[in-house]
């Protein structure tokens, strides 16, 4: 038998070989927005790191619990996102590719395609390490003047930290698989939700502890037992924590012990991964394959009925084609699956903000706070719309003849699209708007402000979104994903990047600056014209947002030939 | 060559492939006919290893798939009617990769991969990345790659769609000169012509059941009409539809 494990290095090699040469050669504004944007976020991560070790510094504070309990918790929070992301990436490309049809009908052994896919998805899913993880441990070490080999173990203990939640995931993932085939779907939306309550949970009695804790001795001990769940002997996040810090500190045979312990465990846990897969992985596909029957009955919903009668402004015709498009977008449960995780992260985040206004904050912060939620909100719009809208027009693809011979005015297809994509995501984000500011305790006014925020990113989004695609299709493509990671995808999410900003900052940040300002020194600092203004601003953008791309994306697809 | 011995196949509650028996010897060129959904596709996927078997078992070359997955899938060669090419690889890379995913040798793979180019015309794009190719190209060269290890067995799912009738004719004259050399083909396939054309023996499913097999005449026999294998088909199949066996019972 041939060595298969050579045999995909060299596959992924190449690929990934071609796709840089591509990368260079077609798509320079994409790769420069990917380099960029990580950048920034990690200049930003590091400059944040850097302000807290260093303020620990100068005020003399010993930093040795206090580093420890963020090295933990952040290495624990890390690990657990590898957990879902390595075992999310290892189940579609493991179960639902059309690779790995192709690669189970050849020899190739089930544990050497695990193998491949395995490195494949944790590659791809630790780059939160490398952004967020990396700047802060590199702030920590020099601020703290840790000696040289700090730096080369830190990458040493990061990279065999990696195997551990990733094994986890692939364990869970394969687990799943083959013990719910019918309900796998089912059973992880409930262990996702499952857990992103208990995180919340614990968010916010930390919260509440850091609150208490600052008067008090025995909170403040509280707030650190908060973090117990991250320590202890059989924690591999203390296990990496303790190594970093011990080279950090200078005491290089704690380090290499407990990084020895990091890599045994690891290894030990992909060994049985791979043991694992080598003896469920094709049991699982094929249970996967036929864990249902044949045919499922599919009909109409009320749910199709809803969103028809949520548009009943538009033409019977144009209406057919919304309820079309929202019933492939229900049919897909990851697709609905990521706006429940979306909207529920949105809601417990609200939940905890509560418990600030509740304990009485000061009026600057809850200001501060209102903006980071309706912030927050208009990014799940951007979101929403850049992943499901967008990539509709490209889909129709070779399907487009099917549009181009229907008696409507190609227009009225567009303005179809248009109406889908505000109608739904005025619907979710502002129920989750509505439902946050009650649960927050904000004034009408405010819930009104926030309403119209959300109105204008809706048609602004809605707009770009639908223009850019029309402008823009890419017909060749079939998997939404690339659509959206495409050229088009890009310019539509930096331009929905910055017409959000500029409706947040000219229609709210006025508003809660000032009256987060006069707060704090206790007279009126912005005067009535400029919240005006900011208003009439945002009117202005919105309108361009909407009806020029708009315009543009209709004389581009009354011209497509099918 | 392969051996299905009273396979059953059930989704869920629903049977695809219902108790089926059938040896297919060496060098046999055997078509599969049936209508959609009869369980044409199951038994292929059973046959690669992709599903198993609720009841039964499927060997290919005396090897259990089962338990022996990867020699019989050693012997063979898929290619289905919707074929995988790696999108960021190039025509001649994903022969190169074919070549040492079947362990052969570097000097080996290279004289096979410049005869499948050379037979298939692969020559013109086999440098450029496969995203780029037509249904026609991405055809040929899966053909190609399936060829390169000389299998002994090939399974073919619906062999013709989007070739142009000269790529048909070269494929039709591939799989009898493989068939001469001693290799097995499986193929599945509702063009009947291309059946009646290649075909040693046609075995015809319905609902999961085998409801006829033989050659052409033993078929033509079967259905007591002296017509093409279109009509002999249609007969059998309306027959069958006219008694089916009722869900969940094995016959």
């Amino acid at each position: 038998m041939s060595n298969h494990a050579a045999t995909f290095w060299k596959l992924r090699i190449r690929l990934l070989r071609n796709a840089r040469t591509q990368l260079f050669g077609n798509s320079r504004v994409r790769l420069f927005t990917m380099i960029a944007s990580s950048v920034v976020v990690w200049i930003a991560v590091y400059a944040a790191a850097h302000g807290g070790f260093q303020l620990l510094n100068t005020q003399n504070i010993p930093p040795g619990a206090i580093v420890d309990l963020i090295f933990n918790a952040m290495f624990f929070t890390l690990g657990t996102m590898l957990v879902f992301s390595t075992g999310l990436m290892l189940y579609a490309s493991l179960f639902n590719g059309a690779e790995t049809r192709f690669l189970l009908a050849t020899p190739a052994r089930e544990d050497h395609i695990f193998a491949s896919k395995f490195q494949g998805a944790s590659l791809f899913s630790s780059w939160a390490f490398l952004v967020l993880g990396v700047p802060v441990l590199l702030a920590y070490g020099i601020v703290f003047a840790a000696p040289w080999y700090f730096y080369p173990l830190l990458f040493v203990h990061l990279l065999g930290f990696v195997f551990i939640p990733g094994s986890v995931g692939a364990i869970l993932c394969l687990i799943l698989v083959n013990f719910f085939p019918h309900r796998r779907k089912q059973a992880l939306i409930v262990l996702i939700l499952g857990l992103a309550a208990a995180l919340g949970y614990w968010g916010y009695k930390t919260v509440m502890a850091a609150r208490v804790g600052a008067n008090n001795r025995e909170e403040l001990q509280g707030l650190f037992d908060m973090f117990s769940i991250t320590k202890g002997i059989a924690s591999p996040s203390d296990w990496l924590s303790h190594g970093v810090l011990s080279a950090g500190r200078g005491n290089l045979r704690d380090s290499v012990q407990a990084l020895a312990v990091v890599w045994s465990n690891g290894l030990a846990l992909y060994l049985l991964a791979t043991f694992l897969a080598k003896r469920m992985y094709r049991r699982g596909f094929n249970r996967m394959a036929t864990g249902g029957d044949i045919r499922r009955t599919y009909g109409r919903s009320r749910l199709d009925t809803v969103m028809e009668w949520s548009v009943f402004y538009l033409k019977r015709e144009t209406r057919i084609l919304i309820v079309k498009d929202f019933r492939t977008f229900r049919r897909e449960p990851a697709q609905i699956g990521q706006v429940v995780i979306f909207g529920g992260l949105v809601v417990l985040a609200a939940l905890n903000m509560r418990g600030f206004f509740e304990a009485g904050i000061p009026e600057a912060y809850s200001h501060a706070l209102s903006l980071l939620k309706i912030s927050a909100t208009g990014l799940l719009m951007c979101a929403f719309l850049g992943r499901f809208v967008y990539p509709l027009i490209s889909l129709e693809g070779r399907k487009f003849w099917i549009l181009g011979l229907l008696p409507l005015r190609r227009e009225q297809i567009l303005w179809g699209k248009f109406a889908y994509a505000l109608t739904g995501s005025l619907l979710l984000a502002g129920s989750l708007g509505v439902i946050s500011d009650l649960v927050m305790g904000l004034s009408p006014f405010v819930v009104g402000l926030h309403l119209l925020t959300i109105l204008y990113l809706g048609l602004g989004l809605s707009g770009l979104s639908v223009g850019i695609s029309a402008c823009l299709p890419n017909f060749r493509e079939t998997d939404p994903s690339k659509i959206v990671l495409g050229f088009g995808g890009t310019v539509n999410m930096l331009i929905g990047l910055g017409y959000l900003v500029i409706v947040i900052v000219t229609m709210c940040g006025p508003y809660h600056l000032s009256r987060a300002t006069e707060s704090l020194v206790g007279q009126q600092t912005t005067p009535w014209w400029l919240l005006a203004g900011g208003v009439f601003l945002a009117t202005v953008a919105c309108v361009l947002a909407t009806w020029l791309p708009m315009r543009a994306g209709y004389r581009n697809f009354k011209q497509i030939e099918f | 060559m392969i051996e299905f011995q009273n396979v059953t196949k059930r989704y869920g509650t629903k049977t695809a492939v219902r108790d089926l028996n059938l040896s297919i010897p060496d060098g046999e060129v055997f078509a599969f006919l049936g209508p959609n959904g009869a369980g044409k596709t199951t038994s292929i996927k059973m046959m690669c290893g992709l599903l198993f078997p609720t009841s039964g078992t499927v060997s290919i070359g005396g090897f259990n798939l089962q338990t022996h997955g990867e020699h019989a899938r050693q012997l063979m060669s898929y290619v289905p009617d919707q074929p995988f090419l790696y999108e960021k690889l190039t025509g001649r890379e994903f022969l190169e990769f074919i070549a040492d995913l079947y362990g052969m040798s570097r000097e080996d793979g290279q004289r096979r991969m410049t005869e499948v180019i050379e037979l298939f015309s692969l020559q013109d794009f086999v440098n450029d990345l496969t995203e780029r190719y037509s249904h026609g190209m991405r055809q040929r060269t899966v053909f190609a790659a399936a060829l390169l290890h000389q299998p002994r067995l090939l399974i073919v799912d619906e062999p013709t769609v989007g070739l142009d009738p000269k790529s048909i004719r070269l494929l039709k004259d591939v799989l009898r000169n493989l068939a001469k050399n001693g290799a097995t083909i499986f193929l599945s396939t509702h063009s009947l012509d291309i059946a009646q054309e290649l075909a040693d023996r046609i075995g015809i499913v319905e609902h999961g059941r085998l409801i006829g097999m033989g050659t052409l005449d033993t078929l033509r026999k079967m259905a007591s009409i002296d017509g093409s294998l279109e009509d002999v088909f249609l007969k059998l199949t309306e027959e069958a539809a006219l008694d089916p066996k009722p869900e969940g019972v094995v016959p």
